[in-house]
């Protein structure tokens, strides 16, 4: 499930963040997480139902399109600096480790 | 008739045993019974039999009181029909899928499932534990040295209530325990790597064990109150279960059926109030002749005006009685008040009370008159009078003095040894 402060965000938070950089009704974010991660990681629909909720509530993703069946989403600035901030600490991950394994 | 091509069981689950409803719906589909919808139970309809894969999850936005399936959970399931499952149908907090492809991914992780089966779970164990923390309340209270603790212990009906009281409290604790610790064991299970984590917490027991306590306390209150009472109780419970079929069947929004319930409960509360209190004081009135009094203004003067108005009321328990008099003639009064018990500490209890209750006026020893343990009256002339196995509450006009003569015609009358 999502950590609570978001301090760093879990896998699945993550590529539903970039699913979300481009707009995107809510059913087809399961599809896109699946080709972002090109195949790699799965949400699934409860987790994602979920999530969108949580993400909403914190106001790091807003709704675009809302009807009483379907509702597409869009990352907002705060979610994209989450986002951002995300990206620099996976890349700072990578390239401490890159000093050990790629000599 | 009978629709052979359908059938309707009824076979409750929690939310904890999500993994054993999901198992059971498959069983079914493989003997060619598979699930329709909710109506006053599981539906059923004849089919060919099928290897159906079926999830059981706990909508989280949900809510308790949803018969149908409403807009969240529409939206909901549209999600989870992307991803291989058809929403059979949904109730309170359940919804039902069945998997439509053979690639669906799991609706969420199992560590999601366990979470919101134990929140959706925890939640109805909240209500129950805020009623038994009410309860406790008036258990204390019931305990406390006052008058209503005299009321308590010498009658049996309320004796039987507070006996439930106790019992509803020791059984939500107990659930309470029975609960954390499944939730330990199915952490334990979770992290062991296994699957269908919402399973093997089979309640049985625990529904018995409350079916039988209200059964129980239904037949102790009804031998204590009087028949009607189990009839009025019976009724109560017959209409709530007439009320549930309805609402089951018709299957309203989330509030239309609270709204129903709350006005239902209301209603049912006013119907129970009037009934009882009509039969109370039919049942009174009866008990109120005064002719059957052991003891009347004329027993101790002949100077008496037109009595005017009698009250008299009495109960009795495993521990001992308690009867109230009261006698109002046109310029005097007559009220006397006996407990009768073997239990010292019950006496010690009422003889404080009593005390208390008279330690503002001046008190003069009175026990040689009486012969009693002890004895003794206060300006307005109330007479407390303590014996081995009774105390006696004795109040009258003020210009009235008791003499040996009248103290011995008031034991006689009242049994008691002076």
């Amino acid at each position: 499930m999502a950590r609570e402060q978001l301090q760093t965000l879990t896998e699945p938070m993550y590529y539903i963040l970039l699913a979300l950089t481009e707009e995107c009704c809510g059913v087809d974010i399961m599809e896109r997480v699946k080709v972002l991660s090109h195949g790699r990681v799965t949400v699934g629909p409860g987790t994602l139902y979920a999530m969108l909720a949580k993400f909403e509530e914190k106001g790091i993703i807003r709704p675009t399109v809302f009807t009483t069946r379907r509702k597409s989403y869009i990352i907002t600035d705060i979610g994209r600096k989450e986002l951002e901030k995300e990206y620099a600490r996976l890349k700072t991950l990578t390239a401490d480790g890159a000093f050990y394994f790629e000599k | 008739m009978k629709n052979k091509n359908r059938k309707i069981v009824r076979k409750p689950f929690s939310y904890l045993q999500c993994d054993d409803f999901a198992a059971y719906l498959s069983d079914m589909a493989a003997k060619g019974w598979h699930f329709k919808e909710w109506g006053a139970g599981l539906v059923f309809e004849k089919g060919e039999p099928e290897q159906a894969v079926y999830a059981v999850e706990v909508f989280i936005h949900g809510s308790q009181y949803d018969l149908k399936p409403d807009d969240h959970t529409m939206n909901f399931s549209d999600y989870c029909e992307a991803a291989g499952w058809k929403l059979v149908d949904a109730k309170m907090k359940f919804c039902i899928f069945k998997q439509i492809r053979p690639d669906a991914v799991p609706i969420v992780t199992e560590q999601e499932r366990l979470e919101n089966a134990t929140k959706a779970y925890r939640k109805q164990l909240i209500w129950q534990a805020v009623l038994a923390i009410i309860w406790i309340g008036n258990i204390l209270m019931l305990f406390l040295p006052t008058r209503q603790f005299i009321k308590s212990i010498l009658s049996n009906a309320n004796l039987v209530i507070a006996a439930y009281w106790v019992f509803y409290c020791a059984y939500t604790i107990g659930r309470y325990i029975w609960y954390c610790a499944w939730k330990c064991k199915a952490k334990k299970r979770l992290y062991a790597g296994e699957t269908a984590i919402l399973s093997q917490a089979d309640e049985t027991l625990w529904n018995g064990i409350a079916i039988a306590a209200v059964g129980l306390f239904t037949i102790g209150y009804g031998i204590t109150m009087g028949l009607w009472m189990v009839a009025l109780f019976l009724g109560v419970l017959l209409a709530f279960m007439v009320l549930g079929f309805a609402l089951n069947k018709l299957r309203p929004d989330a509030n239309t059926y609270l709204g129903v319930q709350v006005l239902f409960s209301i209603v049912l509360t006013f119907v129970i109030i009037v009934v009882s209190a009509s039969i109370a004081s039919a049942e009174n009135e009866k008990e109120t002749d005064w002719r059957e009094f052991p003891l009347v203004y004329e027993d101790l003067t002949d100077t008496v005006g037109e009595l005017e108005d009698t009250f008299h009321t009495s109960s009795s328990s495993i521990f001992g009685s308690t009867h109230y008099y009261s006698l109002s003639y046109a310029n005097d009064y007559l009220i006397y008040e006996i407990y009768e018990t073997e239990h010292d500490w019950i006496l010690d209890i009422i003889w404080d009370y009593q005390h208390s209750y008279a330690r503002n006026a001046e008190p003069v020893d009175c026990t040689a008159l009486w012969d009693a343990q002890s004895a003794y009256h206060n300006e307005v002339v109330e007479y407390y009078v303590r014996y081995d196995d009774a105390i006696l509450f004795f109040r009258l006009d003020k210009n009235f003095i008791l003499t040996e003569e009248h103290v011995s015609i008031i034991c006689d009358a009242l049994g008691l040894e002076g």
